[in-house]
């Protein structure tokens, strides 16, 4: 498969580009990136991902509205989502799963977790 | 019995023995060739068998080597990544955010603490993570480890994430430049889920000592430079610091 399109929406520079880093390795891998939910919606209006990465916390809107807002539209519905969590989120994981989530991996983050996750969402 | 008979009888006997002696020796010719052969099918399936093992030991050996350098390849990215957002900024608000978020999402400690010389020489905290300032301990100072990275920079680490009982440091990490160690990190506790200090945690550990305390003095020196009339010559670096990430 070439060019799948990832998404990265995370709030943290140094988390982004270490997601970005990750997806990398992965052979075929066009990466964008986002700052918050916002800037991920405004994105996803420009090119439609075929795997998205979100944080929780980030300022304007968090990750939990923006994957409400991406499953609420039905061209989005099937896109997978990965959520990135710290272990303590544990509430936050849930309920970004009830909204429609598909995988969450948890921090501290270690690129082999990221691409195993992706891979198998995308069925690589 | 006649004679006769008695000899007939003798030369049957000998004839019979004569008979099953050569059946037996036929029988163990036999027997030998297809031992024989057997041992050659035998040292043939073992030369099979050892080339296969070896085959397989060469494909383990290439899989543990490739495993390895996917390790390495991986650790080189999360360092080419801290050490760049290290030097991405030179606003020392934003210095201190990435230190913090190094040691947050990519070694997984949630509870530490960025403490600077004031101009009483005394450590006092500059960033709290996980724990309020009221709950680090007043006598770093008197801690010899931490006295140890004040007099020769670096770091230090326990391998072990288990929290301690005292109050002592899993890990201390000394920020400086130029030979002088103007503060210190220490971190009190890690994520649940993180189970050991890794080799990677360490070299990240060097990289904030070294490159950490160079990126906090450039911006330093920057905001000084920018807002000069702030600082007084009796300030110490936590003085210095604290005006310029908004304290
Ligand atoms: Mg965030």
């Amino acid at each position: 498969m070439s060019n799948i399109k990832a998404l990265v929406v995370e709030d943290s520079p140094t988390m982004r580009q270490l997601l970005l880093y990750a997806l990398k390795r992965i052979p075929g891998v066009v990466t964008r990136e986002a700052s918050d939910g916002v800037d991920g919606l405004r994105q996803i209006q420009e090119e439609r991902p075929d795997i998205i990465l979100t944080d929780i916390n980030m300022p304007i809107m968090d990750g939990l509205k923006f994957i409400e807002q991406v499953r609420a539209t039905d061209d989005l519905k099937n896109i997978p989502i990965v959520v990135i969590t710290t272990e303590g989120g544990d509430e936050d994981r849930q309920k970004a799963m009830d909204l429609g989530a598909d995988a969450f991996v948890t921090k501290p983050i270690q690129a082999p977790a990221v691409v195993s996750v992706v891979k198998a969402l995308l069925e690589l | 019995m006649s004679a006769d008979e008695d000899g007939r009888i003798h030369e049957d006997l000998l004839a019979q023995q004569a008979a099953f002696f050569e059946s037996y020796f036929k029988k163990g010719a036999e027997f030998t060739r297809e031992l024989m052969q057997e041992t050659q099918r035998l040292r043939t399936r073992l030369a099979e068998l050892e080339e296969r093992l070896s085959d397989q030991d060469r494909a383990n050996e290439l899989e543990q080597r490739y495993q390895q350098i996917e390790r390495e390849n991986n650790d080189l990215a999360a360092l080419y990544v801290a050490q760049s957002q290290l030097h991405s900024s030179l606003d020392s608000a934003e210095v201190v955010q990435v230190i913090s978020e190094i040691l947050l999402n990519f070694v997984g400690a949630d509870r530490f603490a960025l403490l600077m010389f004031d101009g009483k020489k005394a450590l006092r905290p500059l960033l709290c993570v996980g724990l309020d300032e009221a709950s680090v301990p007043g006598s770093l100072l008197g801690n010899s480890q931490v006295q140890r990275i004040i007099d020769n920079g670096g770091f230090t680490s326990s391998t072990s994430t288990e929290p301690r009982s005292d109050d002592e440091p899993l890990g201390i990490i000394g920020l400086g430049s130029a030979g002088t160690t103007f503060g210190v990190i220490c971190v009190w506790g890690y994520l649940r889920q993180k189970a050991s200090v890794s080799e990677l945690d360490c070299h990240i550990f060097d990289l904030i000592s070294k490159s950490g305390g160079l990126a906090l003095q450039a911006s330093r020196l920057v905001g000084e430079a920018q807002a000069r009339t702030k600082s007084k010559p009796s300030d110490g670096p936590f003085e210095r610091f604290s005006h310029l990430i908004g304290k």
